[in-house]
């Protein structure tokens, strides 16, 4: 069970960081979409909770949507109040990005529980990715430019893994 | 599959408090958020209307209540204060027009550029030509402008465009709402 565990958090997270690939032109936008992705995802499987056995099984994810479209709207509220220069950024990305990255998770990982854990693990995954994929492209964006461009950022994410996947020896996937 | 009544109506609740509770904090926060949005400011370029500066900076300065001075900023070349860009709403023909009026600390307008309109396409428009924009250029900011439909025969006069005397008379009121400003708020250092 844990094996099969593992493997579905690693097919859910590389979803999750294709999806979020787009915010990683530097660190601090990749940390930050990770961060406010971690929020919406975790606090919506901590209210999921309160309906995932009372409500009938195939309106859960109905629900579900309510509670990131709903969190996803409150965070984008919040960023432009306080965070002006990350909406300078990233714009009306912010909030698609969000919740598209948190149905893609609920999808792929096909996870009917809404467990905490799972949402905990991809969460801190996926921040560190988008963080490691972020300092990455913006290191190297200060000499080549096209390493901002779109495709680099799945060329970066595709070396990384090769990385991980040599350093503990075994699949990544 | 069966539809289940209680849940779908729980469903629309949760969406309906959902609504609520997200129009509240966007009220909330609405004023602060309005703060944050410098709007047009970007797109200016100040080097064009105030020769010399390169960068434009917020300022410390009371605007009029009234709405007729929408944004003032500081012009700088090096952290050198060489002007003034004074954002102002004027009321055309059939538009509201805003416009930028770029001032040089000596008190000359150094260039205007109408920012957006909504005037008579083929005659108001010509307002946002750079041949009538251009009119207003190098005069002093030591007294108001006059529109002149003739040839303009003193410094402080400006022509008028035929067919569209509401539009510019407007633009010339919206420079000398920035000229007033100026002289009042601005004039010799802050």
């Amino acid at each position: 069970m844990s094996k099969n565990n593992g493997k579905k958090i690693s097919a859910t997270l590389l979803a999750a960081i294709c999806t979020g690939l787009v915010a990683t032109t530097s660190l601090r936008t990749g940390l930050s979409i990770g961060i406010a992705v971690s929020i919406v995802l975790i606090l919506t499987n901590l209210i999921m909770n309160i309906f995932k056995d009372r409500a009938p099984s195939n309106m859960l994810i109905l629900f579900y949507m309510v509670l990131v479209a709903f969190l996803t709207s409150i965070i984008y509220i919040i960023t432009q109040a306080y965070l002006p220069e990350l909406i300078a950024e990233l714009g009306v990305y912010m909030p698609i990005l969000i919740f598209s990255v948190c149905i893609i998770v609920q999808i792929v990982s096909g996870e009917e529980n809404y467990s905490i854990n799972i949402a905990l693990k991809t969460s801190i995954g996926f921040i560190l990715a988008l963080g490691v994929i972020g300092i990455v492209r913006e290191v190297l964006g200060k000499n080549y430019t096209a390493m901002l461009e779109a495709p680099a950022a799945f060329l970066t994410a595709g070396i990384l893994l090769a990385i991980a996947s040599g350093i503990f020896n075994k699949k990544a996937i | 599959m069966k539809i289940d009544a209680k849940w779908t109506l729980i469903l629309v609740a949760l969406v309906i408090v959902c609504s609520i509770a997200t129009g509240g904090i966007y009220v909330a926060l609405e004023d602060k958020i309005a703060e944050n949005d410098f709007g047009d400011g970007d797109d200016i370029d100040i080097s064009t209307l105030l020769p010399g500066a390169t960068d434009l900076k917020k300022i410390d300065i009371d605007i009029p209540e009234d709405g007729s001075i929408r944004d003032v900023q500081g012009a700088y070349e090096n952290n050198e204060l060489k002007g003034y860009l004074i954002k102002t709403d004027t009321e055309g023909a059939y538009s509201t027009i805003s416009l930028a009026v770029a001032i040089t600390t000596e008190g000359t307008i150094s260039g205007i550029e109408v920012l957006s309109h909504n005037e008579t396409e083929g005659l108001g428009d010509e307002i946002a030509d750079e041949e009538f924009t251009n009119r207003f250029k190098d005069k002093t900011a030591d007294s108001l402008l006059k529109l002149v439909e003739e040839d303009t025969s003193a410094d402080d006069e400006i022509q008028g465009l035929s067919g569209a005397t509401i539009s510019a008379q407007a633009v010339v009121d919206g420079v000398n709402t920035a000229v007033e400003f100026y002289n009042e708020q601005l004039k010799g250092g802050n």
